[in-house]
């Protein structure tokens, strides 16, 4: 028997749109595009535009210069942009170092031995309640825990461990250090732990019945198989440390650890110069696809999406 | 048969004479009288809708911060701008302009608002009663209500003070100290070796470079040229300086924000730092022998006038200048020097505040008001004490001074 002729607008449409699925593909996923594009690209391009605009007077004018890419690199002799970055990345890739090995271990503890225990939720919910207050307010918190007299300087006097109070928690790169962990572990934690969730029991239990210890089924099977939260969480940390000027200014101290990257552009746009903010945000934002280029030639994209 | 003329057949309802009937007259004066009525109630209701209330945009020390604003009558929503030179530009080129209808913010940035346009002149010499109440040492302050290239004047100045640093008596004179000893009337305490960590600076340029370039420049320490136009060198002076005093370990921080500032007196961490007057209340209060330094150098002068917009000078300008003269009268005055110890711009704050001691928001105390404005009119008058510019034509280079001194 013969198919029933097609008839209408939307048979015919859909019978176009089985023979030609990309088409159809393409019309699903432009909204989406579009959206991002919009609320993502466009104003990236736009900080990237500006770093080569200039200034005159107050307004910002449409040209090519290099300059503000000079400034930051210390053409006029004033390298201290280029040491900031340099103290930014040191802190953004010590902290994500710290952030993987305690989050990891967390992750590892909830998502592997205690792996359907029912207190797995409220403990990680616990990482995540001190989200639910002001972020200043977290940060500032810590100042009583840090000062002079505060929490710990008053319990180890009390204790005579030391005789003067120790005046570099606070106001250091420690209190940087610390306030930066406090923030970002969580970042860590989630993807880790999903990821760990995500394997099949009877792998870690095949692991064991086949003779191997602990120490293998972390190394051979936990490990390879939690990768790509491990990059997601690095990512997350790396970026995150890189982009926040909170902690730095309220924690950090006169020694270089009050302004970190994020609080150079902040003073660059507060300064009226857009061009060097600009320039600024590219070479960050240059620097993070780069690293994600680096993903892809040496492990390759895909296994994020295995997650 | 007789045939009608034809004019007759068209307007057949009217006859002969211009008469109208008494149907077409009764329709049309139907008409007439739902229209005049329609056009009455919409009136009314036009009229009697309530209006939307007054946009203040200014930062947070103009704020009386009470629910109801006793004497003014019209209702007014005030959110916080801040202070920040430019972000406030900014946000007044892209819209704020036409959204905000009076804005206030620190008076050294008259110059470039009314350059583009953002606030606009007016003559409140002319509109506002209370005009000629205001104290001459703040009438007169050109560079923060006068618009320095034409001589217009834009603001009327609401809240006034002169910055210096904060200090513990107790901790650096020894207990039960009433008056800083030596070395308490200087800037320079800040960079006395003898308190090495001790000491901390704001870690925005706005306030602390200034105090700063003084330090320098009335010590013969430096050659500077004006506070308002410091020049290239100029910064690279104060920058080296600093650099030098930040090398030998001599601050504690570069504080930012109103709790890391009481904080920092309160436990002690440092014993000197330049800040805002109102942290020297708070520690008193706390019962902590605090003192505001009256330097030989000068104060940091600084004033927040309030200023009329494009949209407040068109759409709501009446109500605009009811804001501004009440900003000038008792209540708003009383008001803001209890809550901060600010100067307001007009001795109608004291007599307020002794006719009405228990009025909204007090009590006020009367004594304290006047103390406070002798205080705060001598630093206007004293010779030293100068403006800071708020926003520099080399804002960049003031900046980036500021930004390798805390890196």
């Amino acid at each position: 028997m013969l198919p029933p002729k097609s008839s209408g607008l939307f048979d015919r449409l859909a019978e176009y749109f089985a023979d030609h699925p990309r088409i159809l593909l393409t019309l699903q996923l432009a909204p989406a595009i579009v959206f991002v594009a919009g609320v993502v690209f466009v104003p990236l391009a736009s900080v990237f535009a500006w770093s080569f605009w200039t200034m005159e007077g107050r307004r910002l004018v449409p040209s090519f210069s290099t300059d503000a890419y000079a400034r930051f690199l210390g053409s006029t002799g004033d390298t201290f942009r280029l040491e900031v970055f340099a103290t930014s990345l040191r802190i953004a890739v010590t902290q994500t170092a710290v952030s993987l090995v305690l989050g990891f271990a967390i992750a590892y503890f909830v998502g592997i031995r205690m792996r359907g225990s029912k207190y797995v939720l409220p403990l990680l919910l616990l990482f995540a309640v001190p989200f639910l207050t002001s972020y200043l307010m977290r940060t500032l918190s810590w100042h009583a825990v840090l000062q002079r007299f505060g929490l710990i300087n008053t319990l180890l006097l009390g204790l005579g461990v030391i005789r003067e109070p120790m005046t570099w928690l606070l106001f250091s790169e420690f209190a940087v250090h610390v306030g930066l962990l406090s923030t970002y572990l969580p970042f860590m934690i989630f993807p880790v732990w999903l990821a760990m969730s995500r394997i099949d029991s009877t792998v870690l239990l095949a692991s064991a019945d086949l003779g191997g210890r602990p120490k293998d089924t972390l190394f051979r099977i936990v490990i390879p198989l939690t990768l790509p939260g491990i990059l997601i969480g690095c990512i997350f940390v790396f970026v995150g440390v890189l982009g926040d000027s909170v902690v730095p200014a309220l924690l950090g101290g006169p020694g270089g650890s009050s302004t970190l990257l994020a609080n150079l552009m902040d003073r660059a746009v507060g300064g009226d110069d857009l061009p060097l903010a600009g320039a600024m945000a590219s070479i960050t934002l240059l620097m993070a696809i780069g690293l994600i280029l680096a993903w892809e030639f040496f492990f390759g994209l895909k296994k994020i999406g295995e997650i | 048969m007789e045939e009608k003329p034809e004019s007759q057949s068209a307007v057949p309802e009217v006859p002969e004479g211009g008469r109208m009937s008494r149907r077409r007259f009764l329709t049309y004066a139907g008409i007439g009288a739902g229209v005049a009525a329609a056009a009455g109630f919409g009136g009314y209701w036009v009229l009697s809708r309530p209006q939307p209330p007054l946009q203040w945009w200014g930062v947070g020390t103009g704020n009386p911060e009470q629910d109801v604003w006793p004497g003014l009558g019209d209702q007014v929503i005030f959110s916080t701008a801040p202070w920040d030179p430019v972000p406030v530009l900014q946000r007044m080129r892209t819209g704020g302009r036409n959204e905000y209808d009076v804005i206030s913010n620190a008076g050294t940035l008259d110059d470039p608002l009314a350059e583009d346009g953002s606030i606009v002149a007016f003559e409140p010499q002319d509109v506002l009663p209370s005009w000629s109440k205001i104290y001459p040492e703040l009438r007169t302050n050109n560079p923060t209500i006068t618009v320095e290239s034409t001589g217009e004047i834009v603001g009327v100045p609401i809240v006034q003070n002169g910055d210096s640093v904060a200090m513990l008596l107790d901790e650096i004179w020894g207990p039960g100290t009433t008056v800083p000893g030596q070395g308490g009337d200087t800037y320079g305490l800040l960079f006395d070796e003898q308190f090495s960590q001790k000491t901390a600076m704001e870690s925005s340029w706005a306030c602390a470079i200034y105090k700063v370039g003084n330090y320098l420049a009335h010590n013969n320490l430096a050659t500077l040229s004006d506070p308002d136009t410091y020049n290239t060198a100029d910064l690279n002076t104060i920058k080296n300086f600093m650099l030098a005093e930040k090398a030998a370990n001599q601050f504690r921080t570069f504080w930012t924000g109103w709790e890391t500032a009481v904080g920092l007196l309160t436990t002690k961490d440092v014993l000197a730092m330049d800040t805002w007057e109102p942290v020297v209340f708070a520690l008193k209060a706390e019962g902590i022998n605090a003192y505001y330094m009256d330097p030989k150098e000068g104060f940091y002068l600084w004033n927040i006038p309030i200023y009329l917009t494009p949209r407040g000078n068109t759409v709501t300008r009446d109500r605009c200048l009811r804001l501004m003269e009440w900003t000038l009268q008792g209540w708003y005055g009383a008001r803001i020097t209890t809550i901060r110890g600010y100067l307001t711009a007009t001795p109608d704050a004291i007599t307020y505040a002794q006719a009405n001691p228990n009025a909204q928001g007090g009590p006020y105390d009367s004594a304290f008001i006047q103390s406070r404005h002798d205080k705060v009119k001598g630093k206007f008058s004293d010779g030293v004490s100068v403006y800071g510019n708020q926003s520099p034509p080399n804002i960049q280079a003031y900046q980036d001074t500021w930004t390798q001194v805390i890196a």
